[in-house]
């Protein structure tokens, strides 16, 4: 299978991205394949309806496939697909519920019915020597997070997750660097009481 | 009774406090202490501070390592300037002398190194829990999503066999390249 060429495995995210660009869809598909894993933490933390993370990784997958020669600088790359799915949660939160039909990669509706389109992934356990959290004590943090007012949990998971710098998080929420300071540390506050007990 | 310097004095008045010494010693000591004021007011202060730590101490072991100093004094202007700067802190966005200013604070002030300790934790339990997320996705969408797009793409053709012709480009410059000739496969 195409996947398992170890060319495209040993390349870091900028020669994927420029080689995406060029329309190398191999290296686009490494590329897909390294961040969805990222995009779905992150929605899995954004949106509070468990049963849209799919739909929306896959969502923005695609708008990633489709605009990446769009993207000027190949190193903003990681900012740019934050704003992609920030955008789209944004979408999210404006629509009251979603249209079951939005999008279905699941389906076998396309020109690639043939073989199965969503592969599985091999499961990664937690190493013995590995430090671990229990599942359930990951739910109750998806829960505080997923439950903060809506800026305050962009800022912190674009933060958290995503290591964005406060500029980069001003830029794509569009706002001062001094109100993602505030909302960061407020959301980190809320948090730490909420999560009190456990931690 | 042996008259005592007062830096020898000094040397022994943290085991003086904790009554260390032999009998002997410790008179000695309580004599000095009782004539000489410069020492005196030493032993007085140190036995302050021991007798905070010891307050302290309890205090861990009641609360089960939850304490609260709730000396005012800890929370003055540098703690609240650090409260108001340590999540940015540990963003690493503060300017250089602000930075300077809470790192300073979390060195003289335990509240604060207290709640710098356990924001750290904090952090450290949310990275985890994000790397758990990461790997509740079991599925590879990055293929479908690459059919979907194919299509849309009129340089390619669809219904040629890309790992075949992957295959095929691989025999060609495995052969050039063991000719001496090397192509970059294309
Ligand atoms: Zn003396």
């Amino acid at each position: 299978m195409s996947s398992q060429n170890t060319l495209y495995k040993n390349l870091n995210q900028y020669q994927l991205v420029e080689l995406a660009q060029k329309g190398d869809l191999k290296a686009l598909e490494e590329l897909l394949r390294n961040e969805q894993k990222n995009i779905f933490a992150t929605f899995s933390y954004l949106s509070n309806k468990r049963e849209d993370v799919f739909d929306l990784t896959q969502e923005a997958m695609l708008k990633v496939a489709k605009n990446l020669k769009n993207l000027k600088e190949p190193k903003h790359f990681k900012s740019w697909l934050n704003k992609i799915v920030t955008n789209l949660f944004y979408d999210e939160l404006r629509k009251c519920s979603r249209r079951p039909d939005t999008l279905s990669i699941d389906d076998d509706n396309d020109t690639c019915g043939a073989h199965s389109i969503v592969n599985s992934i091999p499961d990664t356990k937690c190493k013995p020597n590995e430090k671990c959290i229990s599942l359930e004590l990951e739910e109750i943090i998806r829960a505080e997070i997923s439950n903060l007012p809506g800026q305050f949990k962009i800022a912190i998971v674009l933060r958290e997750l995503q290591g964005l710098s406060y500029e980069e998080i001003a830029d794509i929420t569009k706002s001062s660097i001094g109100t993602v300071k505030s909302r960061i540390s407020r959301a980190r506050s809320k948090l730490q009481d909420g999560l009190k007990s456990y931690i | 009774m042996e008259n005592l310097s007062c830096g020898q004095v000094i040397a022994l008045l943290s085991f003086y406090i904790d009554e260390k010494l032999n009998s002997n010693l410790m008179k000695n000591i309580e004599y000095h202490l009782n004539t000489c004021s410069f020492c005196r007011n030493k032993y007085m202060q140190l036995r302050k501070i021991y007798d905070n730590y010891a307050d302290i101490k309890s205090r861990i072991e009641e609360d089960n390592d939850e304490y609260i100093v709730d000396d005012a004094i800890y929370r003055n202007q540098q703690y609240e300037f650090f409260k108001e700067n340590l999540s940015a802190y540990i963003d690493n966005e503060l300017k250089t002398e602000d930075n300077l200013r809470v790192k300073k604070a979390a060195i003289i002030n335990p509240i604060a190194r207290t709640e710098l300790k356990n924001m750290l934790l904090f952090q450290q339990t949310l990275h985890m829990a994000f790397q758990k997320t990461k790997n509740n996705l079991k599925k590879d969408f990055s293929g479908g999503i690459i059919c979907k797009i194919r299509d849309s793409l009129p340089k390619f053709n669809v219904n040629s066999d890309l790992s075949a012709w992957d295959k095929l480009i691989n025999m060609l410059s495995n052969f050039l390249k063991s000719r001496g000739i090397f192509s970059n496969g294309k």
